[in-house]
């Protein structure tokens, strides 16, 4: 007669507890190896993807990501502030940013926001990339900040507080706020300035605020969160 | 006490944080929005009126009422009405006509306009003029002010350190953003130091 065991005898209750909690370990231990691998590939995992600059969607993109602004060869020459440039250049005329509080004056956007803008001033087709001027795919709604950047806050301005004696509403009265030691670069800071001219002067722009590789992500791609505003109260 | 503890949390966060913390015009604590500068500014799209931007990267909703200046025998200056400049925007929440939070194009109903003495009401004939040119001839006219090119002690003249494009508007006695000295003023008003630096008495 086949007796069901449905009670483990007492003489063998020490070892199948051993068992059971040697068997509950490997599975923890693979739990842990799963996670480590979800963190592993969720951090090895580019930024851009699934960002507003992931354009792989649209079928003009063959697929890939980078190819709008970038490529490995025959790259725009012309363009130094961004490697291997394969977008179109926007080569409007701008309304730039004056108001009569302001210290010093912006000029026609410079360096990197150019490259932003040519696709973000709305005047040049997104899918104008490697050498492609028949596209017709334009930036709609919010992201078309259009040619007029009255009403858009100030770039291609420089920062001088280190010359003028500080400038009223600008937050720079602890150095190391934003430099690691006196005399350095803001190596520190979070929200990088642009120099062209090796050092001397230094400018805000699009991408001092804007990771146009997505940063912490969401729709406007912040270099850091701007919760309490604090992004705004880094210079402001 | 809330204010205290969102001071004593930036501090302690280690952040060199803004003079506008934690006053009256942070409205970070509020349901409506988890952000200090968006109730008034904003960096892209910002408010256009009248085919021109209106400075500096303006957000917030802006009042449509009609106002009644201030008006007196000895008053020399000629008032702007309706009021212009920075006044125009302070007056988008100060005159009660229009809610706090209606900002970035969306009213979100549910703080409302401002009450008691922070509502000025559209009657200014009992607030203090604003929206004149005050210059040299105002000055010499009026026999009372000093002149604009007159040292004040924020570090420069009348005219550099508290005229808005040579006019007087709210802002040459308030900051919007820094509380420091009470009431958001320029310069604390012991002694009547601030009234001091324009009216020659």
């Amino acid at each position: 007669m086949i007796q069901a065991n449905k009670t483990i005898p007492e003489k063998f209750q020490l070892e199948a507890a051993v068992l059971k909690l040697s068997a509950l370990h490997k599975m923890f231990s693979l739990f842990r190896y799963v996670i480590l691998l979800i963190i592993f590939i969720s951090t090895s995992r580019s930024q851009i993807s699934g960002s507003g600059h992931d354009l792989s969607a649209y079928n003009w993109t063959n697929g890939e990501i980078c190819i709008t602004c970038h490529t490995p060869h025959n790259a725009d020459l012309t363009v130094n502030t961004a490697p291997l440039w394969n977008h179109a250049l926007t080569t409007a005329t701008y309304i730039l940013y004056d108001s009569h509080t302001m210290d010093e004056n912006t000029v026609q956007p410079l360096g990197i926001s150019k490259l932003c803008l040519s696709c973000h001033d709305g005047t040049i087709a997104v899918d104008n990339f490697g050498g492609n001027q028949n596209g017709n795919q334009y930036i709609t709604g919010d992201a078309n900040i259009g040619t007029d950047l009255s009403n858009d806050h100030p770039i291609s301005i420089k920062w001088t507080h280190q010359t003028v004696g500080g400038i009223t509403g600008l937050v720079w009265d602890n150095c190391t706020q934003c430099h690691d030691q006196i005399g350095e670069n803001p190596e520190k800071f979070p929200l990088p300035f642009y120099t062209y001219d090796g050092g001397i002067d230094y400018y805000i722009e699009c991408s001092t605020c804007h990771d146009p590789h997505n940063g912490i992500g969401g729709d406007y791609m912040l270099r850091m969160s701007n919760s309490n505003s604090a992004l705004c109260e880094k210079c402001h | 006490m809330k204010t205290k503890l969102v001071v004593l949390i930036a501090a302690v966060v280690g952040f060199s944080f803004a003079a506008i913390s934690g006053t009256d015009h942070d409205f970070s604590g509020q349901s409506w929005t988890d952000e200090v500068c968006n109730v008034c500014h904003t960096p892209h799209n910002a408010m256009m009126d009248g085919g021109s931007a209106v400075t500096p990267l303006w957000n917030h909703a802006l009042s449509t009422a009609t106002y009644t200046v201030y008006n007196s025998g000895s008053l020399d200056a000629s008032l702007s009405n309706p009021p212009d400049g920075s006044s125009k925007l302070c007056l988008s929440c100060h005159d009660g006509t229009v809610a706090v939070d209606n900002f970035g194009g969306t009213d979100a109903g549910v703080y409302g306009s401002l009450t008691g003495d922070k509502n000025l009401g559209n009657d200014l004939s009992n607030d203090h003029p604003i929206s004149f040119t005050f210059d040299d001839a105002l000055a010499t006219t009026d026999g009372g002010l000093h002149a604009p090119s007159t040292t004040s002690a924020l570090g420069g003249t009348i005219e550099t350190t508290m005229l808005e494009v040579g006019k007087m508007q709210c802002t040459s006695c308030h900051d919007p953003h820094d509380a420091t000295n009470g009431n958001f003023l320029l310069m604390a008003n012991t002694n009547s130091d601030l009234c001091l630096t324009c009216h020659n008495k």
